[in-house]
């Protein structure tokens, strides 16, 4: 220890011991009866909640209908988020001409998108591949392995699930016309982003190289460009959004390429060969406020009587209608499923054009006192509000609720991606393809032998909370995720495995085949980078003889 | 079923205080204790819970320090924050003062140690809990609680020492 710590540390421990003793002697003010009922009413909605089931698995297991409204309703969701910074329009830096005359000239883009979000308590991520032609062809692939193919032009939506040869043909009728939430909108709107940046961020690995970045920061949110400093190409997009209600806190555009031939049979609408089919329809046309009302009646009385924590687009909502469709004949299944849709249409276009907020958390169905969504109309001098027993009112905006500030409102579980945090993907033999995200280094993957002939447990841990699953696979491997935020996964395989380590924003730190029994991984700051704010990341290998060696790309 | 609502009636107040101390506002005290008892239900549905008040004490814990954590993160949202009084008979305002402004600087520091170091220096500083207890909650021996506890003191020395230092020259968190 150097002196001048040594001469800090007497002092340092008294006011350690004087901060404790302060913190003891805090007042507390008694804790109020209704927070008291509100702490009871939430325990009764969550023990009668179905058993928590990871993202993935939910996905997973629904039915390809819902598995292509989850991919659309998560389109929506990036659409939007990526409209929020459409707006922010500022002078435009000369950095910046380069990359936003490759975007303007593109006619193709392909891209892998990270998104942290979470089910209603543990933080989980998305992560998926989409690609993008004009006129309006989009496929996006699930790292789940579900595919949906979006044909603008033609107003049709395929879902295809390799793992069981299934396919479901939507038939859209109409995209809703304004907003820019729509997805034909989406390569559009990151052209917008690109008009405006200020703030210059300097330099940082990302993918091993060299990049410069820039950022645009408003009220609404921030973006983050990252410029490959030698092909001048784009390297990552981060987009961070700070609006109340906003879906996904963070999205995070990589891979990037532009202008690579993207043949037809990508976009097909004809389900590949050994396919079974099935179509039906989806009223996706311009939806109404009578869409919003209908959706929020079903959701609470799917939801005893409560309006759901929230009504933006994303997996959770479609999670809570196939449970609650279970049992259910398919006529009332798909008019339950499109209700969820047309609401989260109404939602998605009202939050981008009309500051549509969203306050019905813990509010019962028929409460006629509590406001539960409003949203401006006309001039905006005006709002529309929709209340509790589902009657709406017009309201001047002096007269409107208080609203939350949107910082303090992003729960903690759903943490956005930080610099430095790890997602370790797995693909097994078996094509299974699992993932756990937002891991803190060190992180260790073991892969352990399963020596055990009981059906294996597919389980993970975070944040206080525990989810389990059964799995029906033959599993001769476990593979075994630790972090020192106690994140813990237990994973069964059929290896050898495929396993990929990315970091949220410096990119892929290693990606190795044919792992088997006895390997492990170590995920962790280099050496005298780990207590920077961007500390640098490597992958060591371990075999089964005990040897180590960095993996870190390619190493 | 459990009686959910002996089980608030029976450890509300004593998670509440908990974690009232530790974030210092009613609100995030509020929504602290909503999710720890959310939190509890969902573990005690995945096995029997032994003890009520030590699971709660870790949830609690854990999520007080996650909002803690947030706070940082959101450093707009930190200087907002009340920072309630010290009711003590004898000292002045300007002991009071100094006295809130160490506890604000003991949370800031927590916020930035590794999660299970702050819990562990929590459970014993703040809620007296003994070695094998938390060792117990933390599913760890005795022995690496001791490591975890000397390593956060260790951490929190060197953490409001810069502090200190960046107080002293008048810079911001």
């Amino acid at each position: 220890m150097t002196e001048k710590n040594s001469n800090h540390r007497e002092p340092m421990d008294q006011l350690i011991e004087q901060a404790i003793d302060s913190i003891r002697r805090t007042p507390a003010p008694p804790m109020q009866p209704g927070v008291q009922a509100a702490v009871v009413a939430k325990m009764r909605l969550a023990s009668r909640q179905p058993r928590l089931v990871l993202l993935y698995e939910r996905i997973r297991a629904m039915k390809p209908r819902n598995k292509l409204v989850a991919a659309a309703s998560f389109l929506f969701a990036i659409g939007a988020t990526v409209a929020l910074l459409a707006v922010m329009m500022a002078r435009p830096a000369v950095a910046f001409a380069d990359v936003k005359a490759q975007l303007q000239q593109a006619k193709t883009i392909q891209m892998t998108m990270s998104m942290p979000t979470s089910t209603a308590t543990v933080p989980v991520d998305m992560r998926m591949k989409m690609l993008i032609k004009e006129p309006g062809l989009i496929r996006i692939e699930m790292d789940i392995g579900v595919v949906t193919i979006i044909d603008i032009p033609a107003k049709k939506m395929l879902a295809l699930e390799p793992a069981k040869k299934e396919a479901v043909l939507l038939d859209v009728g109409q995209f809703p016309a304004g907003g820019n939430t729509q997805p034909q909108n989406m390569l559009e709107n990151i052209r917008k982003c690109l008009d405006g940046s200020e703030q210059a961020l300097g330099e940082r690995k990302i993918d091993g190289k060299s990049a410069e970045g820039f950022c645009v920061k408003k009220d609404s949110g921030e973006m983050e460009v990252w410029v490959d400093k030698a092909s001048g190409n784009l390297a990552m997009i981060k987009i961070t959004s700070r609006l109340p209600g906003t879906p996904l806190p963070s999205v995070i555009l990589r891979d990037i390429v532009l202008n690579q031939e993207l043949p037809d049979s990508l976009f097909s609408l004809k389900p590949p060969e050994g396919y079974s089919l099935k179509q039906q329809a989806l009223n996706m046309s311009q939806p109404v406020e009578a869409d919003l009302v209908a959706g929020l009646a079903m959701m609470a009385s799917i939801g005893d009587g409560q309006f759901p924590d929230s009504v933006t687009p994303g997996p959770e909502l479609g999670s809570k209608v196939e449970q609650a469709a279970k049992g259910k004949n398919e006529q009332e299944h798909q008019a339950m499923t499109q209700k969820m849709v047309r609401m989260i249409l109404f939602v998605s276009i009202q939050a981008k054009t009309n500051r549509f907020q969203y306050a019905g958390k813990g509010v019962k169905l028929g409460d006629a006192a509590k406001p539960i969504a409003w949203w401006r109309q006309g001039d905006g001098s005006t709002y529309r509000v929709l209340f509790g027993d589902l009657n709406l009112k017009d309201l001047l905006a002096s007269e409107l609720p208080a609203t939350a500030t949107a910082p303090a409102s992003v729960p903690c579980s759903m943490p956005a991606a930080e610099p430095g945090l790890v997602r370790v993907q797995i693909i097994d033999k078996a094509g299974n393809n699992m993932s756990v995200g937002l891991l803190r280094p060190e992180v260790v993957v073991r892969i352990e032998k399963n020596t055990s002939t009981r059906p294996a447990e597919l389980w993970t841990k975070g944040m206080g909370q525990f989810s389990k699953a059964t799995s029906k696979m033959v599993a001769d491997l476990i593979i075994r995720i630790d972090d020192p935020r106690e994140q813990r996964a237990n994973l069964p395989a059929s290896g050898p495995v495929k396993i990929v380590v990315y970091d949220y924003e410096a990119g892929t730190l290693a990606s190795l085949d044919n792992l088997s029994a006895g390997v492990s991984l170590t995920v962790k700051p280099k050496a005298g980078t780990g207590e920077t704010a961007n500390p640098e990341l490597v992958v060591e290998l371990r075999d089964a003889e005990g040897k180590t060696r960095d993996v870190t790309r390619g190493k | 079923m459990e009686d959910w609502s002996k089980v608030v009636a029976e450890h509300g107040e004593a998670v509440w205080q908990a974690t009232f101390r530790l974030l210092g506002n009613e609100p995030d005290a509020s929504d602290c204790v909503q999710e720890t008892f959310v939190a509890a239900v969902k573990v005690s549905r995945h096995e029997p819970v032994r003890s009520w008040p030590a699971l709660l004490r870790r949830l609690g814990t854990m999520q007080a320090l996650c909002i803690l954590r947030q706070r940082v993160r959101q450093r707009k949202h930190l200087e907002a924050i009340e920072v309630p009084e010290i009711q003590d008979p004898a000292p002045g305002p300007a002991d009071r003062a100094q006295a809130a402004e160490v506890a604000e600087a003991l949370r800031k520091a927590l916020a930035r140690l590794p999660e299970q170091q702050a819990v562990a220096f929590s459970l014993r500083f703040l809620e007296d809990l003994s070695y094998e207890q938390i060792a117990e909650a933390l599913g760890l021996s005795s022995n690496a609680v001791g490591v975890l506890i000397h390593r956060a003191r260790t951490r929190l020395r060197q953490l409001m020492t810069v502090m200190d230092v960046l107080e002293s020259r008048g810079d911001h968190d």
